[in-house]
């Protein structure tokens, strides 16, 4: 009899914090800048390192964190590759439903290959755009990417836009980063976006 | 080696060493008494003296932009795009905004054009925000000036917490002050009646 009373007592405890946790629970906060509503992002092909047609749309179903940069760039680009890196690494298993995406902002010097050599030196399974100038022109205006080359010569720099866009499994521009977001934070960002949040 | 003697006569059962040892210790605890009670009085006079300079300071140097962290709406109007390609200035947007830390910037884009602010990309329709977590003066790349530049200020909060601590860090130190030259001071004897 005595212990199931106790046994009233405990359930009803747990219960209680259940829902008291519940009651409080703070909602989850993104680390980047959340895009509220969330708008479709804008659909594009473009060819990837081994050739082949890339188009976001098919994507679906995954997380897609995209980035404009070049395979020449001394500083913002392989900050953010390393990032990514990071990122495939923390999230394990689930980092499969994850996409890594650098688009080129530099298509005269990136080529396809050029893009398979630079990406292999992080993660082979990140993927690298490039096409002709005016497919790109369409992306860049569709995510407002500024480049410009800085300094022309052989050895020229690109100076462009560093954000990172986070884009939802159902095809929804949710989220931009700055360059200097910690992996962390957006692993977790990543986290809940896979949770359909 | 007095004091020595004393105790040993006390520890004798000698009625004039125990009564010896009652002055003194009545002293002794009229001493810490006065002590702690100019330690006391010293405390609260540097508090007070510091919470009355901060409170004219404050009142002196008031900056009207201080409140407490909160959201801040940026409205992009309607025809902005159209009007920065003509080189004309939103006539709702300022050039720069002035913010404390913790505050949120939620840029809305009632714009039918999608535009930019520093690390914001905010489509047509939408608005995104950014939280200003640090102390720092930006200029931020921007879609929405014909100058293409959008300064941000932000600066500390100007909080009661902050206010209160301004007054302990001053006052305490202001009241150890005033204590140490308060022991320094001949002790005021009561007349004796």
């Amino acid at each position: 009899m005595k212990s199931k009373f106790l046994l009233l007592v405990t359930v009803a405890i747990v219960a209680m914090v259940g829902v008291g946790a519940g009651l409080f629970a703070r909602p989850y906060t993104f680390h980047g800048s959340l895009i509220d509503p969330p708008v479709p992002a804008v659909d594009f092909t473009l060819t990837d390192q081994t050739g082949q047609p890339f188009r976001l749309s098919e994507q679906a179903g995954n997380v897609v964190l995209l980035f404009f940069g070049y395979t020449s760039c001394p500083d913002v680009c392989p900050a953010t590759l390393t990032q990514f890196k990071r990122i495939r690494t923390e999230m394990g298993k689930e980092a499969d439903r994850v996409r890594f995406v650098l688009v080129t902002v530099d298509p005269q010097r990136d080529t396809a290959e050029r893009l398979r050599q630079y990406l292999a030196g992080f993660n082979s399974s990140f993927v690298g755009l490039t096409g002709t100038w005016l497919d790109l022109d369409q992306v860049y205006r569709s995510y407002g990417v500024y480049q410009a080359i800085l300094v022309p010569g052989p050895a020229y720099t690109v100076d462009h836009t560093d954000r990172v866009y986070a884009i939802d499994p159902k095809g929804n521009l949710r989220l931009t980063y700055t360059s200097d977001t910690t992996a962390d934070d957006l692993a977790q960002d990543v986290r809940q976006l896979l949770k359909g949040k | 080696m007095i004091w020595r003697r004393m105790y040993a006569n006390c520890s004798k059962g000698n009625n004039a060493g125990r009564a010896i040892q009652l002055v003194h210790r009545a002293r002794m605890k009229s001493f810490i008494n006065t002590i702690l009670g100019r330690l006391t009085l010293s405390l609260l006079f540097g508090l007070t003296l510091a919470w009355a300079m901060s409170e004219i300071a404050f009142l002196i140097l008031k900056d009207s932009s201080d409140h407490v962290p909160q959201r801040v709406e940026l409205i992009i109007p309607a025809g902005t795009a159209g009007r920065v390609a003509a080189g004309e200035a939103p006539p709702s947007i300022p050039t720069d905004m002035t913010f404390v830390v913790g505050d949120t910037l939620l840029v809305k884009n009632d714009d039918s054009a999608d535009h930019e602010l520093g690390p914001l990309w905010i489509p047509a329709g939408s608005s995104a925000s950014l939280s200003l977590d640090a102390v720092q003066s930006y200029a931020y790349a921007c879609s929405f000036q014909p100058g293409k530049y959008f300064g941000l200020d932000v600066h500390e909060a100007l909080t009661l917490g902050t206010r209160l601590y301004g007054i302990l860090y001053s006052g305490i130190p202001l009241g150890g002050l005033i204590a140490l030259y308060s022991l320094v001071m001949p002790v005021k004897k009561k007349a004796e009646k």
